[in-house]
């Protein structure tokens, strides 16, 4: 019963995601960039494949975050502010199966978007190659760090989707939700680069506790920087089976302990 | 729509659309006109904080910054030290943003070397495309061909050919110049071992045959070398001639050089070559 209550929001979400206007702009954006590919590899003569790569995968993100910022964060928000969502919990239905359901939908809705702009990724890729040998032009080529590459991007996708519905729930606007999620992505994009240079300190001197204070910080932020793969897919660069394990239990357990606070916060809100 | 009011609208329409193709037509004259006093120009932001800014969108944002500069190298009319400057900012930025990137590489060893005559910060920067394409033997090569024609380092310059020689599609001609390079430079005993180690990797009999020349030509050298040694400690100066060696009784016969002529010796710089090309 409870699983058919999750599972019953989350198709209405997935359902109502697909009706929404939002996702005509991004997919038309999306074609537009795609299609940019096939031009903008002309102005490189070398490893061309891994210009292609560079666009068509930024593409994908781009997408991704527009899909999570526009219409993800919307949709929460809308139910939450406009209350909305007193039409669901007014049925046996406890928030925190709102909130799994809500985010399933989405979810469920990432997954294919990703799945078709992967294709058209591909597509772009092959396209943009297709003068010079094609993927044979990408050095050590291989469908294997291609999918995993998307897999992660989906993952840092919904790991972000996770922090979003967390603000959405805490805050009073949708704005305000956008913005703060805008700036964990990009803290979780920079974090680890940062604490490194510090680390390294060959330019900056750092104070340690300001040091210790920013590894915490990196505790409690995701490292999405970990989850972006796609340098290695442009060089066929390998990595090791058992860090992608534990990567997933990472990217996985983060979202649940995200989606978990979410409902907490939901829970003690007084949405009436 | 009355007549009036249309042949108004058309009339404001031609001037409209004349205005607009004058001014365009305009603006690219300027532009065509302002284009050799081009110059190129980078944000004077670190690698490492332009490598935190970008985020997930790296390899994108190096992309860019390697089209900027190859926009201006392909279109400049003159280069001023400035912009030499700017160019080696971009370069450095691109590398950092993706340092595995071979077109970024290809570009600094075209220009910085030759036309910028920076050949150090070239070797700085080909040496950060070395680190992350251990599968290329062509960032080795450009390093040592930096040390050794522009700044006349040998012993550099044989260090990264053979580097560059035992990584998968290179030359062995690279390791042969490599053993040479580091024979003027003054480490026979390493080139002949980096020789034999490619001798026995070698599978082409041709190759092997000139691998072996180069190694018979190197241990020649060495026992020269030697000789010139026990010369030094037994009479307190260096040999003017080869053939001192033999007067001296130091050695019965000069040997061989499997290259045909004999070695040459030059006693004011104590190097001694099997060939005359170098």
């Amino acid at each position: 019963m409870k699983n058919n209550i999750i599972w019953l929001i989350a198709k209405i979400t997935f359902k109502e995601s697909i009706r929404s206007k939002v996702l005509y702009g991004i997919g038309l954006l999306s074609g537009f960039l795609f299609i940019s590919n096939l031009f903008i590899t002309q102005f490189f003569s070398l490893e061309i494949g891994k210009v292609a790569i560079d666009v068509g995968f930024s593409v994908l993100s781009l997408a991704g975050l527009s899909i999570i910022f526009f219409l993800g964060i919307g949709l929460l928000s809308k139910d939450l502010h406009q209350k909305n969502i007193c039409m669901i919990i007014c049925h046996p239905v406890s928030r925190f199966e709102y909130v799994v359901g809500k985010f399933s939908g989405l979810a469920l809705f990432l997954m294919v978007t990703m799945g078709i702009l992967g294709v058209c990724a591909i597509l772009s890729l092959w396209m943009g190659t297709y003068n010079i040998e094609g993927l044979k032009n990408l050095h050590n080529f291989s469908w294997g760090i291609f999918f995993y590459t998307v897999f992660f991007n989906f993952l840092s996708l919904l790991t972000i989707l996770a922090v979003g519905f967390l603000f959405t729930a805490i805050t009073t606007s949708g704005y305000l939700s956008m913005i703060l999620t805008f700036f964990v992505y990009i803290i979780g994009h920079t974090l680890d680069t940062i604490i490194k240079v510090l680390v390294k300190a060959d330019f900056v001197q750092m104070d340690t506790f300001i040091l210790k204070g920013l590894k915490l910080v990196s505790w409690i932020l995701p490292n999405l920087s970990a989850l972006d793969f796609k340098t290695h897919l442009a060089y066929g660069l390998p990595q090791d089976p058992v860090y992608l394990i534990w990567l997933t239990c990472y990217g996985i357990l983060y979202t649940c302990i995200v989606l978990v606070a979410t409902g907490v916060f939901l829970h003690f809100k007084d949405i009436s | 729509m009355s007549k009036k009011t249309l042949f108004t609208s058309i009339i404001l329409f031609l001037v409209i659309a004349g205005g607009y193709v004058y001014s365009g037509l305009m603006v690219t004259g300027y532009r065509n006109n302002v284009q050799p006093y081009q110059r190129a120009s980078a944000f004077m932001v670190s690698p490492e904080a332009l490598t935190i800014a970008a985020g997930e969108f790296k390899g994108i944002i190096a992309d860019y910054l390697l089209l900027k500069c190859s926009v201006f190298l392909g279109g400049r009319y003159s280069t001023t030290k400035e912009d030499w400057e700017a160019v080696y900012t971009l370069f450095s930025q691109s590398l950092a943003l993706d340092p595995y990137f071979f077109q970024t590489c290809y570009y600094i060893q075209a220009t910085l070397p030759w036309d910028a005559k920076m050949p150090k910060q070239a070797i700085k920067l080909l040496k950060i495309s070395s680190q992350h394409r251990p599968w290329d033997w062509q960032p080795d090569f450009y390093i040592g061909f930096d040390y050794y024609y522009f700044l006349k380092d040998n012993l550099n310059g044989s260090k990264y050919l053979m580097e560059s020689s035992k990584k998968p599609g290179a030359s062995p001609l690279l390791g042969l110049l490599g053993a040479r390079l580091s024979q003027k430079g003054g480490q026979t005993k390493a080139g002949i071992v980096f020789l034999k180690t490619m001798y026995e990797n070698e599978k082409n009999e041709k190759t092997k045959k000139q691998i072996k020349q180069r190694i018979d030509a190197l241990k020649g050298v060495l026992i020269l070398e030697k000789a010139i040694e026990k010369f030094t400690l037994k009479f307190n100066h260096v040999p003017k001639k080869l053939d001192e060696l033999i007067t001296a009784e130091i050695l019965t016969a000069l040997p061989e050089n499997p290259y045909g002529d004999a070695y040459n010796y030059d006693y004011e710089t104590g190097i001694i070559s099997y060939d005359a090309a170098l």
